[in-house]
């Protein structure tokens, strides 16, 4: 590293970048944690010389919370509970993909029933639409445009209300269960969510209109942190980020599951991959996911919401009630939890950020020799770094917020 | 040794001969229980709920020998459906309580019934749903259950074959369920009876003490530990979630215990010595391992320091205390303190009620009896005394060893629990016990057996080890006992005989 | 069609450098091949060369049983998955624990970087020729590497002091 001239700041330690000769002082600025615009939890140290950005050392881990070490000495469904605050923005979301990782160890993914299925993939992309509403709402906020803002917040109220009335509450549902879901929708519930959908697209073409038609906002994000194609596999890119570059990866299309090979959808990828383009995909993802949503909706099977395997689902109650061998099993449910025979798998889902993969190795006993949580959010927040280096202090924010780097899922 | 090689639904296992196909299914971890069968009996074999394909035919695998290359299937359907049927039957009658009974996670038809679901029985009469709850009870210890009884006879065959008393009895009644004979003369508070508590499949015979009722599975954990309770050195488990022990049972050996084994890790009613004492006020490491060393290293500089080894303590601890004394500050005064002989009733316990005498033979072999120390302090050779271990020295015991010790003035006592001698002394350590640290002991046969923790230790206290290395830097030597691995590597190169060959030290 | 790993190229390539396949399989979600570490670059390079060009995943798994001695062979795993379309690889390698170093991979996938320093910051592996190895999750002044299962889940930590404003900008030092 070669040392400034005239330098008469601490120059920090741990900036990684080699650092051409400087000229003229920079000085060091921390967008901490802590910071009116940058939703979320990671520490960004600048290096800046007025406002050109030198050198960046993105520093995540605030929240980091040992989900890997907690996994490994808690039973599967209990670990399920941890699964869904990765990323809390869409909950439901990362407790589904720790669910089918579950269920693949166990080789029952396809005795999951039909309806289950549907139903996981209605709350699945409900709960990508609200990643994705929270994102640009954040990062209109952020660059100043709060109509906007507050336009997404409400649709993202409306859509939480009504996945509400189906799961529970928010953060902590117990919705997704192993082997299926808690329980079957409401009786009104879909007439709700036909309530619903034609107000998001409405909502989502005004927002297009205010942010999408707004030269503020695109001088902003056009042209702004382009990601080369190129680059992207390299540093592990996947999600809107990715195919926003231009790179065609979706794990549902790639490896499907919870039935999305049935469904008709487009992924839509972007030319650039500046921040623009990443704004523009995601709100197209917006229409896409509602899309699903509405087939799967239409194409609800009829039967059981839960697979009927008395290893991770407990008998029903008439059968407990008369039968020892119900009672035994739910004992060992409830106290020890379900147990798995040996044997590995990796899994993975399509987040709103991206492969949500799950890499569960089981020794036979009730607890994982090994819970891995591949996490988009990470793998994208590596590339945060390099990216920024060599703009502007004001494209931190957008850049920063259009990464949607989700601290519980980054963290872990 | 001959060694069998097998495969058990594909997957490859290797036993010692002579073992059976029941051995190899354990050994490859698949799920068949086996209710009548117990490693310290011969095969009933009579519930038929091991059963297993081998070579294409049902066979039970409690009393099948095993034959090197077999290939056996638990997972056929025929196996399955097989197993599944006896545990239907064997369930018939019994209560549907598996959430108020006192065996539910620890028991093997529940785990059966787990592994195998869903195992109807078909008009199941018994729809009881609590246990009695006046249980009778047998002895001081054991409560009895006899609605649970599945008829595996385990424990009238061990009764009958192994304490040769054949006080128990199953009877057919109403041509079905199993009914259970006591015979009302005996006493129960014979030296194995608790063992049936551990014996019994579905509990029909509670240990009364037994609490790991109270604690959920998944925050259980055990650790395989040592008896210390005489020579013999049975290995068990320790079960417990963290505070304590809350259950022992055998871990191989005889595949039972003697009843003090049962109840060795219990609270014995002493108080547990866990923060440091300086003149009877809570002082920390800092200021008690300074005030030992103050009052002890005058007189190790004179000579008239003596040391206590106890045969109840770990190796490792006899060992640091050992490079201490007897290898570098070449104390004159080494005393020993044996635990008396005792009752012992054959198989099991021993006469013998040391853990670790062949270790403190070995480490301290110029020892004398503790109750030498009478005469020297009286003599005036002896003016300071540090014990580490001691334990059941008390005024009744030994009368004349605590007039001397009362006009000593310097004391140190490193120990587990709060009993006379601690409060005698001027600096009382506390020490860590068999449950709460690494360590081993050498048995009466010469067998090194080592224990791991199952928590960690209580307050403040420390391993032996650690607690002496400290020491002895205060006194100006260092024995290099700095770390576990340091102690293991001394212990290697001093004493190869005391080192256990399996696990740590 | 979903790519898959050519067994025999990979095996072709070890032995042109006189080293050997030690193991593979398949399992539910990817294929794996296990190297000995002195494979782990030429692998490494042969899968990024064989257009394995999506980085996804590099951890790693202590296999440590209670009771088993600490010689345990297959002791530490570490596996790196990396992808081809919609296929998914895995290399894996055992380490001793008493030798827990690999050559670093950042050179042939940009995004293996934050993944080792998240190796060396857990398990305290160390990766030679790394660009920047330092803890990534957990802040500088911890002691220990916590996902080893010698680490106990509820070990405490020593308190830190915290320093003049000056620090600010960096941290605690």
């Amino acid at each position: 590293m070669t040392k400034a001239r005239g330098a008469n700041v601490q120059r920090n330690q741990r900036l990684v970048m080699d650092l051409p000769e400087a000229a003229g002082d920079s000085l060091g600025l921390v967008l901490g944690p802590s910071h009116p615009v940058l939703r979320g939890s990671a520490r960004i140290v600048l290096e800046v010389e007025g406002e050109a950005i030198r050198a960046v050392d993105v520093q995540v881990g605030l929240l980091h919370r040992g989900f890997e070490k907690e996994a490994e000495s808690s039973p599967y469904d209990q670990t399920l509970l941890l699964a869904e605050r990765l990323n809390y923005v869409s909950p439901l979301l990362s407790a589904a993909g720790y669910a089918l990782a579950v269920e693949r160890l166990l080789g029952i993914e396809e005795n999951i029933p039909m309806r289950a299925r549907r139903l996981r993939v209605v709350v699945c992309e409900l709960s990508r639409i609200a990643d994705h509403l929270t994102c640009v709402g954040a990062t209109a906020l952020s660059l100043g445009a709060s109509n906007a803002f507050f336009l997404l917040m409400d649709a993202r109220a409306r859509l939480w209300r009504l996945l509400e009335s189906l799961a529970g509450p928010r953060l902590g549902s117990p919705y997704i269960r192993l082997g299926g879901v808690n329980s079957d929708l409401p009786d009104d519930w879909i007439a709700g969510f036909r309530t619903f959908s034609p107000g998001l697209r409405q909502t989502v073409w005004r927002v297009d209109q205010l942010l999408g038609e707004n030269p503020m906002f695109r001088e902003r994000t056009r042209g702004v942190a382009i990601l080369a194609k190129q680059d992207v596999q390299g540093w592990g890119i996947t999600g809107p980020v990715a195919r926003a570059s231009g790179v065609l990866c979706d794990v549902r299309k790639d490896n499907p599951y919870f039935g999305y090979e049935d469904f008709e959808f487009d992924v839509p990828l972007g030319d650039v991959g500046d921040n623009w383009d990443r704004y523009c995909l995601r709100m197209e993802e917006l229409r896409q996911s509602l899309r699903i949503a509405e087939q799967a909706i239409g194409r609800l099977a009829t039967g059981p919401v839960i697979v009927d395997d008395p290893r991770i689902v407990p008998p029903a109650v008439e059968l407990r009630q008369t039968q020892v061998w119900a009672q035994a099993s739910l004992f060992l449910l409830a106290t020890a939890g379900p147990i798995i025979h040996p044997g590995e798998v990796y899994s993975a889902v399509e987040s709103a950020n991206g492969e949500l993969g799950f890499y569960l190795a089981s020794d036979g006993s009730a607890r994982p020799k090994k819970c891995r949580v591949r996490s988009p959010s990470f793998a994208n927040a590596a590339a945060l770094g390099p990216l920024l280096t060599g703009h502007f202090v004001a494209d931190v924010i957008p850049t920063y917020c259009l990464f949607n780097i989700v601290g519980g899922e980054c963290d872990r | 040794m001959r060694s069998l090689a097998a495969t058990v639904d594909g997957v490859s296992v290797c036993l010692p001969a002579p073992a059976t196909v029941l051995d190899a299914c354990r050994a490859a971890g698949a799920a068949v229980v086996a209710l009548c069968d117990h490693p310290s009996l011969r095969p009933a074999p009579s519930c038929n709920t091991c059963q297993v394909i081998v070579n294409g035919m049902l066979i039970r695998a409690c009393a099948e020998p095993l034959r090197p290359g077999a290939a056996i299937n638990t997972v056929g359907s025929a196996a399955v459906s097989a197993r599944r049927q006896s545990l239907a039957k064997v369930s018939l009658g019994h209560p549907v309580a598996c959430s108020t009974c006192h065996q539910s996670g620890g028991c093997e038809l529940q785990a059966g019934l787990a592994a195998s679901a869903p195992v109807v029985v078909e008009k199941n009469t018994v729809t009881r749903r609590s246990l009695a709850t006046h249980s009778k009870t047998l002895g001081p210890t054991i409560a009895l259950h006899k609605e649970l009884c599945v008829g595996c006879t385990r424990c009238t065959r061990f009764v009958a074959e192994v304490l040769h008393r054949p006080i128990l009895s199953l009877h057919a009644s109403h041509g079905r369920i199993a009914n259970l004979q006591i015979d009302e003369a005996a006493d129960f508070n014979v030296p194995y009876a608790l063992a049936l508590t551990e014996l019994c499949p579905v509990g029909v015979f509670e240990h009364k003490e037994d609490r790991t009722g109270t604690i959920p599975l998944w925050s259980q954990r055990s650790a395989p530990s040592v008896c210390a309770g005489c020579a013999t050195g049975c290995p068990v488990w320790l079960h417990g979630n963290g505070q304590g022990v809350k259950r022992v049972s055998s871990r191989g050996g005889a595949h039972y215990l003697c009843n003090d084994g049962y109840q060795f890790f219990d609270e014995r009613g002493l108080l547990r010595l866990a923060v440091p004492f300086t003149a009877n006020a809570v002082a920390s490491w800092d200021r008690a391992l300074a005030a030992a060393a103050a009052l002890l290293a005058p007189a190790m500089n004179a000579g008239s320091l003596a040391v206590v080894f106890s045969a109840q303590s770990p190796t490792l601890d006899l060992a640091a205390l050992s490079a201490f004394a007897v290898e570098r500050a070449a104390v004159a005064h080494v005393y020993s303190n044996l635990h008396p002989d005792g009752d012992a009733t054959p198989p099991l316990m021993s006469t013998n009620k040391n853990p670790n005498a062949a270790s403190l033979i070995a480490l301290a072999p110029k020892s004398r009896p503790i109750t030498s120390l009478v005469d020297d302090i009286g003599q005036g050779k002896v003016t300071a005394v540090l014990c580490v271990g001691v334990e059941s020295v008390t005024p009744e015991t030994h009368p004349a060893l605590f007039e001397a010790l009362g006009g000593l003035t310097a004391l140190v006592v490193a120990s587990s629990f709060e009993d006379a001698l601690t409060r005698q002394a001027m600096v009382s350590l506390p020490l860590a016990t068999v449950e709460e640290t690494t360590g081993s002991f050498v048995n009466g046969e010469g067998v090194a057996q080592s224990f791991a923790p199952l928590h960690s230790p209580a307050g403040d206290a420390l391993a032996g080890w650690d607690l002496m290395n400290h020491l002895s830097r205060l006194l100006g030597i260092e024995i290099g006992f700095a770390s576990l691995n340091d102690a293991r590597v001394w212990l290697k190169r001093h004493h190869p005989a005391l080192c256990p060959t399996q696990g740590g030290a | 069609m979903k790519a898959a790993l050519d067994w025999a190229e990979l095996e072709g390539v070890l032995r042109s450098s006189a080293e050997v396949l030690e193991g593979q399989g398949q399992i539910s979600g990817l294929q794996w091949a296990h190297v000995h570490r002195k494979s782990w670059l030429t692998s490494s390079t042969y899968l990024a060369n064989d257009g394995w060009s999506q980085f996804v995943d590099l951890s790693a798994t202590d296999h440590f049983v209670e009771g088993e001695s600490a010689k345990a062979a297959g002791r530490f795993v570490v596996q790196l998955i990396v992808g081809k379309g919609a296929a998914r690889v895995a290399l894996r390698v055992s380490l001793r624990l008493a030798e827990l170093t690999l050559p670093s991979v950042a050179a042939l996938w940009a995004g293996a970087a934050w993944f080792e320093r998240e190796l060396f910051d857990m398990y305290g592996v160390r990766f030679s020729s790394h660009p920047d190895l330092r803890r990534i999750l957990l802040y500088p002044e911890f002691v220990g590497h916590p996902l080893r299962k010698d680490y106990e889940k509820a070990r405490r930590q020593p308190l830190l002091r915290v320093g003049p404003l000056s620090q600010l900008k960096d941290g605690p030092k």
